[in-house]
Order: C-alpha cells, then sequence, then structure tokens
C-alpha cells in the first residue's frame, strides 16, 4: 500500500486495513480528538500516538478487509469529524457566557422576593415600629372623637 | 508458549487507571502484566490461544482508549 497526500492536505499512510495520519494539536486540540475518536471506537480500533510534541498520530485499522479507498474514506471522515467537534467545541465555549446568565437569572428568580423588595420591606416594618418623636396619643381622643 | 504481545500507551493520550482497567478487562484472555516507562504505560500480554492474539491488542487498546475518553468526560465505567 502507499503514502498519499490526497486534497485535504492530511498525509495519509495507507497499510493492511489500517490507515494513519497525524493530528496537529495546534489546530484540533486534544478533547476535539479525543470527540472524534469515541465516535469512531464502534466503527474500528482506534489507537493514538504521540508523533512529537503537539502532534497526536491517529492509527484506524477496520474490523474486516478494506481496499484502499474505503481506508481513505475512513480517514477523511475521521478528518470531518474534527471539524465538527471542534465548531462543538467553539459554539459550546462561547455560549458558555450566555448559560451562566440564563443560569443566574433562573436562580435569582427562584429565591423568591428581589432584594430591593426584601430591603423596601424592611424599611417599610421599621418605619411602622418606631416613632423617633415618641409623642404620647391619649387613648381615650380618637380621630374626629 | 505464545510470545508476548507488546502494547505501549503513550502518557500524555492514555490515563493509566484507563489502561489498567483495560487490561483487568481482557484478562481472560490471557496472561497480561503492566509497567511503564518514563513515556509510555506497558502491556505485556500473553494470550492463551495464539488466535486471539491480534484481537487482543486491538480489543485492549480500543478499550484503553475508550475508557480513557470516558474518565476525561468525568463518566466512571
Amino acid at each position: 500500500m502507499s503514502d498519499e497526500t490526497p486534497d485535504n492536505g492530511v498525509t495519509t499512510e495507507l497499510g493492511e486495513r489500517r490507515v494513519r495520519f497525524s493530528v496537529d494539536e495546534s489546530i484540533y486540540d486534544l478533547d476535539v480528538v479525543m470527540g472524534a475518536a469515541y465516535l469512531f471506537i464502534d466503527r474500528c480500533y482506534v489507537y493514538l500516538d504521540r508523533e512529537a510534541d503537539r502532534r497526536v498520530q491517529v492509527v484506524l485499522r477496520t474490523r474486516a478487509a478494506a481496499s484502499e479507498d474505503e481506508l481513505h474514506a475512513l480517514a477523511g471522515h475521521f478528518a470531518n469529524e474534527l471539524l465538527n467537534q471542534a465548531l462543538r467545541k467553539q459554539i459550546g465555549e462561547s455560549n458558555a457566557r450566555l448559560r451562566e446568565f440564563i443560569m443566574a437569572r433562573a436562580l435569582f428568580s427562584a429565591e423568591g422576593p428581589s432584594t430591593i423588595d426584601r430591603l423596601l420591606a424592611e424599611l417599610d416594618a421599621e418605619e411602622m415600629a418606631s416613632d423617633d418623636l415618641d409623642i404620647p396619643v391619649p387613648w381615650e381622643k380618637t380621630p374626629g372623637g | 508458549m505464545a510470545e508476548p504481545l507488546a502494547l505501549r500507551f503513550h502518557k500524555s493520550l492514555y490515563l493509566g487507571d484507563a489502561v489498567r482497567r483495560a487490561a483487568e478487562r481482557f484478562a481472560a484472555l490471557g496472561a497480561i502484566t503492566l509497567g511503564e516507562s518514563d513515556a509510555d504505560w506497558l502491556v505485556s500480554a500473553v494470550p492463551l490461544r495464539e488466535s486471539v492474539r491480534a484481537r487482543l491488542g486491538d480489543e485492549l487498546s480500543n478499550h484503553a482508549l475508550f475508557e480513557t475518553i470516558l474518565a476525561r468526560k468525568g463518566i466512571s465505567t
């Protein structure tokens, strides 16, 4: 079998039932590589190795005999999945602040009256309880009496 | 006696606990011993039958990766 560089720029090395290529971690970080690998574990045997600093070598081995085209397709699908996982991660990160805001709002409104409402209620209660001038009011005298 | 199968898993990619769990999972198929070097987790497996030799290496490697990914996601098996 052969080494080939297809149009997507991923250099693949083919062997019997096996395709091997490397992933640059400065483009796809390890979480992304692991996310893609997870989806291929059911389809084939996946082995990762450290080719160099910041480069992960991916070896995909089919469970049954496979043609060169099938091996190239397998590598291509993995490359697509890398892109998919990277996009999912990016969206997840960009939405993180929005998720935090929505969660905070939900917790805030779930705790009952707002802080301002509680403060106003406390001030009202204090005002009712205290009489700073201490003016005596005869109990006989009633308004209009 | 069959030749031992030598597998290695780079420490920056595979978790040691995950490799150990994978080895335990396939212990029925061969005599498996664990070790380590500076960079790798090492697994030596002597398959009980020569017919399972290739499968043992592939399946154990796959399972070690599976366990590693789950552990990284905080999921225990």
